[in-house]
């Protein structure tokens, strides 16, 4: 059965004694997208995550995936949900092929040769006990575990951590780019903005336990712009500044409503588009609103 | 199932390492063997003893470090996201890493203990004394108890919640519920039932930590302290389910009545409306109930008394019995509304001799030390207290008056060799604390028979094998008649005319006597082996017993009521009264108002009987 949305987080609520980490949010992935989930540390996103994979009961609200409840059915949905953890969580005295043969045993879809292909592409022997791994190496063993069980959902906690400079392009390009073509529902939460910025259909931002922003990828590069002025000061009234800082001797501004008319009212200015990165610092508390 | 054996089989390959030092620690027996020492007691002996030793003990403490760690360590650790992240049920987790657990300690201690068992073969026996089975069992046993409940700690401790503070206090309150269930048992010196109520609520209790991990797994998944709230949640209310069970258990065996007793033994009061009634209660192990019963409704109620049961005051309202435990003789007053226990403060170490006075105030005791105690019963005071002579002494006494009590005095069997025999007669003087003889008559005979009438006037004494019996006076025990009897005259009754009905059980009839000693008629009654006048229900109505058969003590027998002035039998049931008054005061049972007799039947039931008109009630 088909679902508009792989993902539905419905009013999710997550505390921890008096702290509140994730308030009152509703999320919803469309199904065979990217979906870029991004925030500071302690936004959140971990433990919503929790929450999507069904490790986690919520305090209020609840989360579907592929139309299941997760708390109830997360047996039933973990055969169809590949999962890269943000730490690596297998056995530290299991070796990879010992690793490989377990998850053959549990996975109803499990393809060996797509696990053997990762781990070389990764360059990770397979005789390595998991708890002798680098960093980046238990990284790959995880996301060949993820891929290797024919997953119709991919989450991916921070995939690229201690990930190095080729294997992170190969993930994004390679891995991600296939899921991707292949259809399948893609969450990722990463601090690695640009690798994803290509690859993400939509993206949010989370603060304070709070979505501030949720768009589609293009749309929300279409909509920010940097403004610079040469001289100070300069009404920007009818425009929504995500953050508003001095430029040299003149004034810089990150507009979020950007579109064909504001060059016209500002022939002088400097407008430049922004990066997903810049973007992201702007709205997640970096800029000085003015 | 798959997934349990794939989560086992992963983690007894994650722990291999035991096995090799499991392997290592099998190796000490034999080395330990080879210590000069350990020629002193043949080096076969020892390898066996130490490998027992070792293997026990390590079977123990890893089943103790794998029941901290199974489960908890990953949790703290947050790995356990590694089973939640994949299609693997609660019950597999959990299931999987139990089995492993209970697998590994099983199969290291099979490591450590065989090679020394083997070596040691019959050395082992006489080191254990213990069966193999036996051992193996109880470690299996052991050590998953002990995985369970160091889990169940290892969670309650890692998780660092506040919650642990509410788990102790629970933890108190099931320990103290468990203490108060074995009560009641306790005080009944129910031992075999303590022992069930106390393994069955331990046991219960570890059993069910096997599903509160399903639950903890279930709904704390990776979040230790929603895995501490959901274990906690699920095993105190299962303690409380288990508690309930322990209760209604306990409910169960108190529950025995009077009709559950097997082989009853039954005593009843000379007057008045209570009986006693005591025995094994059937398919409850060893509880041995004894129950006051009110004869004319029915009503009983159970009183923890020793097996030694409960004696009567003359007037029926009062009952002296021996609480176990503390061996204290305790007082019920029974005389209208609700039974009152009354705790005398004589207590042990033994009491060979205990009775009431007719109105129940005071008690009288002599205890293993031939120590005579008479108590004020509502007072709590030692009235007079006095040391009697010499050692191996059989006494029978009662109360004369409230003042006095009249002691019969016999040596025991055991300390009388020759072939005659000394009955003494004493008296107490309570107000005056002295003890008087009053009597001593020597007889021929190695133990003497010995029948009061109801006023303890008179004494009617059958020399046990000798011809004849006398009538003496209860005081000075002066004779005052003698009746020329074979020695197959058994029974005897002193009615309250004065005359003197003795059974021959070998002619199977009842002679009556006149005071004087003339005989006055004899009643044919049938051929038993004994024959018991058991009570006077109405003037010259004598309630006799017929027991077994001539030369047998089948269990076969017939009660009779007896008019011995017409010298007729009015009546003959298949019943079996209960004793009248107890052995220790001779004095007969003779009651002046009609009542209901209890009794049981062959089937072994227990009925209210009325001697007077034959009417049977069951209890």
């Amino acid at each position: 059965m088909s679902h508009e949305h792989a993902i539905a987080a419905n009013g999710v609520t997550v505390r921890y004694g008096r702290k509140v980490a994730v308030d009152d949010l509703t999320l919803r992935v469309p199904t065979g997208s990217v979906y870029a989930l991004l925030g500071r540390n302690g936004a959140g996103k971990s433990s919503l995550v929790r929450c999507l994979l069904g490790q986690r009961k919520s305090e209020a609200g609840n989360v579907t995936l592929l139309g299941m409840d997760v708390w109830s059915e997360r047996q039933r949905l973990m055969d169809l949900v590949g999962v890269v953890p943000e730490d690596s969580d297998a056995p530290p005295q299991m070796t990879v092929r010992e690793l490989a043969a377990f998850c053959a045993r549990v996975y109803s879809r499990w393809q060996g040769v797509t696990f053997d292909e990762c781990l070389d592409r990764f360059s990770i022997s397979t005789t390595a006990r998991f708890g002798e791994l680098s960093k980046g190496h238990k990284k790959g063993v995880m996301l060949a575990v993820a891929l290797a069980m024919s997953p119709e959902i991919l989450v991916l906690d921070d995939p690229t951590l201690g990930l190095d400079v080729v294997a992170r392009r190969s993930l994004f390009d390679e891995v991600i780019g296939e899921m991707a073509e292949r259809g399948i529902t893609t969450l990722i939460t990463t601090h690695d903005l640009g690798g994803i910025e290509a690859l993400a259909d939509r993206v949010a931002i989370m603060k304070d336990g709070r979505i501030v922003l949720e768009e589609e990828t293009e749309a929300l590069k279409n909509r920010f712009r940097r403004i610079r002025f040469a001289a100070a000061p300069v009404a920007l009234s009818n425009l929504a500044t995500a953050a508003v800082r001095s430029w040299g001797s003149g004034t810089e501004a990150i507009v979020s409503n950007y579109d064909e008319r504001t060059s016209e009212r500002f022939p002088h200015a400097e407008i430049s588009p922004l990066s997903l990165e810049e973007i992201f610092i702007a709205v997640s508390g970096e800029g000085e609103k003015s | 199932m798959t997934h349990v054996l794939a989560i086992a089989s992963r983690e007894i390959r994650e722990r291999r390492m035991v096995f090799v030092a499991a392997a290592f620690l099998a190796t000490l027996p034999f080395l330990f063997a080879l210590l000069p020492s350990a020629a002193r007691f043949g080096r076969a002996a020892r390898i066996a003893g130490t490998g027992g030793i070792l293997a026990s003990a390590w079977a123990v403490g890893l089943a103790i470090v794998l029941g901290v760690s199974i489960l908890s360590s990953e949790l703290a650790q947050r790995r356990l996201s590694f089973y939640l992240t994949k299609p693997i049920g609660a019950a597999s987790v959990w299931l999987g890493k139990l089995t492993a657990a209970w697998v590994i300690v099983l199969v290291t201690f099979a490591i450590v203990f065989v090679p020394s068992l083997m070596v040691g073969g019959s050395a082992w026996q006489t080191a254990w004394n213990t069966p193999i089975n036996v051992v193996v069992a109880l470690v299996a046993l052991i050590s998953l108890g002990l995985i369970l409940l160091f889990h169940l700690a290892g969670t309650f401790v890692r998780s660092r919640s506040p919650l642990l503070a509410v788990d102790l206090v629970l933890g108190v309150l099931f320990a103290g519920a468990t203490w108060l269930l074995v009560q009641p048992l306790m005080a009944r010196l129910s031992l075999q039932n303590v022992k069930i109520v106390t393994l069955g609520v331990a046991c219960g209790f570890a059993a069910a930590v096997i599903p509160a991990g399903v639950f903890q797994v279930a709904r704390g998944r990776a979040d230790i302290r929603a895995s501490h709230a959901a274990l906690s949640k699920f095993v105190w209310a299962a303690s409380a389910v288990v508690l309930l069970f322990g209760g209604a258990f306990v409910a169960w065996v108190l529950s025995a009545g009077p009709s559950d007793l097997l082989s009853p033994q039954l005593g009843q009061a000379s007057a008045g409306k209570w009986a006693w009634a005591t025995g094994q209660a059937a398919k409850r192990n060893d509880y041995r109930p004894l129950f006051l019963i009110d004869t004319t409704t029915g009503r009983h109620f159970s009183i923890p008394a020793s097996r030694f049961a409960a004696s009567f005051s003359g007037d029926g309202n009062s009952a002296v019995w021996l609480r176990r435990g503390n061996l204290e003789l305790m007082v019920t007053r029974l005389g209208g509304g609700k039974p009152r226990h009354i705790a005398t403060g004589l207590s042990g170490p033994w009491f060979s001799v205990a009775v009431l006075s007719d109105d129940g105030t005071r008690l009288a005791a002599i205890d293993s030390n031939q120590t005579l105690s008479v108590s004020d019963v509502d007072g709590g005071r030692i009235l007079a207290s006095v040391k009697l002579a010499g050692s191996f002494k059989s006494h029978r006494m009662f109360f004369a008056d409230n003042d006095t009590v009249r002691i019969y005095e016999t040596p025991s069997r055991v300390a009388q060799p020759g072939t005659g025999t000394t009955l003494r007669a004493y008296e107490l003087n309570i107000p005056g604390r002295g003890l008087t003889l009053t009597g001593e008559l020597a007889a021929p005979a190695k133990s003497l028979m010995l029948t009061a009438d109801s006023s303890g006037r008179r004494v009617l004494l059958m020399p046990n094998g000798g011809d004849g019996m006398f009538l003496l006076d209860g005081r000075s025990l002066q004779n005052m008649a003698t009746y020329s009897v074979k020695p197959t005259w058994a029974g005897s009754f002193i009615l309250r005319n004065g005359n003197v009905v003795i059974a021959d059980r070998a002619a199977g009839v009842l002679g009556v006597f006149a005071g004087s000693g003339e005989k006055l008629r004899e009643i044919r009654v049938g051929h038993a082996s004994q024959i018991w006048a058991m009570s006077e229900i109405a003037p010259s109505r004598l309630v006799v017993l017929l027991y077994g058969r001539p030369g047998s003590y089948v269990r076969d027998f017939t009660t009779l009521v007896v008019d011995c002035e017409r010298g007729v039998i009015e009546r003959r049931d298949k019943v079996m009264p209960a004793q009248i008054r107890g052995y220790d005061d001779p004095r007969v049972a003779s009651s002046d108002a009609p009542r209901q007799l209890l009794v049981e039947d062959a089937e072994r039931r227990l009925w209210r009987w009325n001697p007077l008109t034959g009417a049977k009630t069951r209890l």
